[in-house]
């Protein structure tokens, strides 16, 4: 069910869960039981969110859970008594308030209440303005003093929490009338990684130097999800996968043994057996899903991601067949393991490999396997395929695998928000950090490193964020909505369509990504 | 010295030039060769990437002589426009008509020389195929002649490049 109504005079649109209210227990009784207990004993059960297997529309990541529990709410499954109580505000044995669910554009969780903050015209005596919130069946609980004739009073009882929201805005007598509701206000997550304030490409506060914020504005996004349950596939040379920031972040893969006539087998990837080492690939996997909070190094852009890793010309010398049938492995690994189950691909895919010259040219192969993997990936929502532009100064259009419609080409920025002269022109679709960014290293290292090779996996993690946020996106929308949130750097005139040729739509923003 | 060649990618010709002085070995097949180093391969192609050449030669491949009696096979090497080099396999990729049965396919590439060695699974149709051209022909001949079939959509050499890090 909406619920729409007006905020500083603009519309808002929420949707009510049917199948969810929100509860709050005596604290007598949140003492003496567990929340199942209690829930039980109020004649419910705890509502799971979508992430436990509920389908109710509620998506609370559990720390949010957590923080609502901490502030004394449990959810619970609107039944009965208890569903009929949050829609009237009705007294309930045993619980302090039973209250509706809301939930944002964004998919935040809110909370009803009984409160309303409400502004009457100032040139009213503050006894004659009591009396019109009196008339309007308001009770009032405080004078706030930081404005004129500016109350917080409590909602007529039995009334519907939004029709009597939708009647006081409908009153043409007030200033304004604006429901209060609940919702986890939190400080910014902020890792507690050890190496974590290197990584200036999260939050560039600066101290590594250049400008302050320019960043993708990680720890915005972070307070909103980490990437659990989406799935980025980084095909490079090899990586460490045993390093301690990654090991426990990968859940499959493999690499491609060069049979030294061209051709490849595929080996899959299986904890504790040798894998193709890399410096370039440990980096790369480091910058999308390093883990956070695990008392080692830095993070990526979605610590919580799961990793595919994908090994392939260890070398650096092979053919574009072998890199066609590792694009076509991250979308779909029974194109390589016949027993993989079904569904278990890539959300989001990334690639730094390429020649650092300006052409490159695309063989009908690999288009194939990046056409069926771009259409057929995800269940056929898209998988989003980010690829590292040359760090040379061309123009994108020259190498044909960057600019294949179905590629996102990623250039990267430096810590001074600018351009930092990676490859350019129409094809080019945005920066990411890519100079002297920190990540993880072969050897259970960490240091700093430079290239579009690393803008491109930070670019995937935040598409992962952006998935865990809206897993019914296509892919066309997961491009759309980086493309719609980049930040506009550089002191440049972007053209009509919000571009650039040397910032393509801008350097990416997590924060407004994932809102 | 270098002769112009020419294949099909995508649909597009592609002219490459094949080098006829410089040939490569798998650095285990070289033994007794006096590799070339990377100043006489560039001095045989104007233009040839010297860092790829030297990718090459870091991946395991040797550069040498073409008349060098050399002991095992030898990769010819060619120039793509923009100088990067490439080494051809006695490998293409192939994609039939769907309506072509492997067995159907099998057949057709006999008549060329050629034989399935791999089934490529994300899209109907599409092989790896090894080719064992006559002499006088190599690769992109077969490739060519594959593609003039009416029941082939594209048949297309595959060629080792350097596929760097960025």
């Amino acid at each position: 069910m909406r619920f729409t109504f007006t905020l500083r005079g603009k519309p808002v649109s929420l949707t009510e869960l049917d199948e969810v209210i929100a509860v709050r227990p005596t604290a007598e009784l949140q003492r003496k039981a567990t929340p199942a207990a209690i829930l039980k004993r109020l004649g419910t059960a705890q509502a799971p969110d979508d992430a436990r297997g509920g389908t109710f529309g509620l998506d609370l990541p559990a720390r949010g859970r957590k923080l609502f529990e901490q502030a004394g709410w449990l959810f619970a499954a609107a039944r009965g008594p208890l569903a009929r109580a949050a829609e009237t505000r009705a007294a309930v044995a045993n619980a302090e308030a039973v209250r509706p669910v809301f939930v944002d554009r964004g998919g935040n969780t809110l909370i009803g209440t009984e409160l309303v903050t409400v502004q009457v015209p100032p040139d009213l005596t503050e006894a004659q303005a009591k009396q019109r919130l009196k008339e309007a069946g308001l009770h009032v609980v405080r004078k706030l003093k930081f404005g004129p004739n500016l109350f917080e009073a409590r909602l007529p009882a039995r009334k519907p929490f939004a029709d009597a929201v939708a009647e006081l805005q409908a009153a043409s007598d007030f200033t304004f009338a604006e429901p209060a509701l609940a919702q986890v206000l939190t400080g910014r997550r902020k890792p507690t990684d050890p190496k974590y304030d290197r990584q200036w490409q999260h939050k560039n506060d600066g101290s590594n130097g250049g400008k302050v914020g320019a960043d993708i504005k990680s720890e915005a996004a972070w307070d909103r999800t980490l990437g659990a349950g989406v799935r980025i596939a980084v095909i490079d040379n090899g990586m460490q996968v045993n390093h301690p920031d990654l090991k426990d972040g990968i859940v499959g893969g493999g690499y491609f043994k060069s049979d030294g006539t061209g051709g490849a087998d595929f080996v899959k990837f299986k904890a504790g057996k040798p894998f193709p080492p890399g410096d370039h690939g440990t980096f790369c996997l480091g910058m999308a899903g390093a883990r956070m909070d695990n008392g080692k190094g830095g993070c990526g852009s979605a610590p919580e991601a799961d990793l595919i890793v994908i090994g392939c010309m260890p070398d650096q010398v092979g053919t574009q067949a072998t890199l066609a049938r590792a694009v076509a492995f991250a979308a779909d690994p029974t194109t390589e393991i016949p027993q993989a189950a079904a569904g278990s691909g890539a959300h989001v895919l990334a690639c730094s490999l390429g020649p650092n010259g300006a052409d490159w040219d695309l063989t009908s192969v690999l288009d194939l396997a990046l056409k069926t993997a771009a259409a057929n990936g995800r269940g056929g929502l898209g998988l989003p395929i980010i690829w590292a532009a040359s760090n040379g100064t061309y123009e994108v259009a020259r190498d044909e695998v960057c600019s294949h419609g179905d590629v996102i080409a990623v250039g990267r920025s430096n810590r001074s928000d600018l351009e930092d002269g990676s490859a350019y022109g129409p094809k080019l679709e945005f920066l990411a950090p890519g100079r002297d960014v920190y990540s993880t290293q072969e050897g259970s290292r960490y240091g700093a490193d430079t290239g579009t090779s690393y803008a491109c996996p930070l670019t995937a993690g935040v598409a992962a964020l952006v998935l865990a946020r809206f897993p019914a996106f296509t892919r066309d929308q997961v491009r759309q909505r980086l493309r719609d949130t980049c930040d506009k750097i550089g002191g440049v005139t972007y053209d009509p369509a919000g571009r650039h040729d040397e910032y393509g739509f801008g350097r990416i923003n997590a924060d407004r990504a994932t809102q | 010295m270098s002769k112009t060649r020419e294949y099909t990618l995508r649909g597009k010709p592609i002219a490459v030039q094949e080098l006829l002085d410089v040939v490569a070995v798998a650095a285990d097949q070289a033994g007794g060769l006096r590799p070339l180093d990377a100043e006489d391969v560039t001095r045989a192609s104007p233009g040839l990437s010297r860092p790829a050449v030297e990718a090459f030669r870091d991946a395991g491949w040797v550069f040498v002589r073409a008349t060098d009696p050399t002991p095992g096979p030898v990769a010819k090497v060619f120039v793509k426009p923009g100088g990067r080099p490439a080494l051809a396999t006695n490998r293409l990729s192939a994609k039939v008509a769907d309506s072509l049965s492997e067995a159907e396919t099998q057949a057709l590439l006999a008549r060329h020389g050629a034989r399935i060695v791999g089934r490529l699974k994300f899209a109907p149709g599409l092989y790896q195929v090894e080719v064992e051209p006559p002499a006088g022909k190599d690769v992109l001949d077969i490739a060519a002649e594959l593609t003039a079939e009416p029941a082939v959509e594209f048949a297309e050499p595959e060629l080792l490049e350097v596929i760097a890090q960025r």
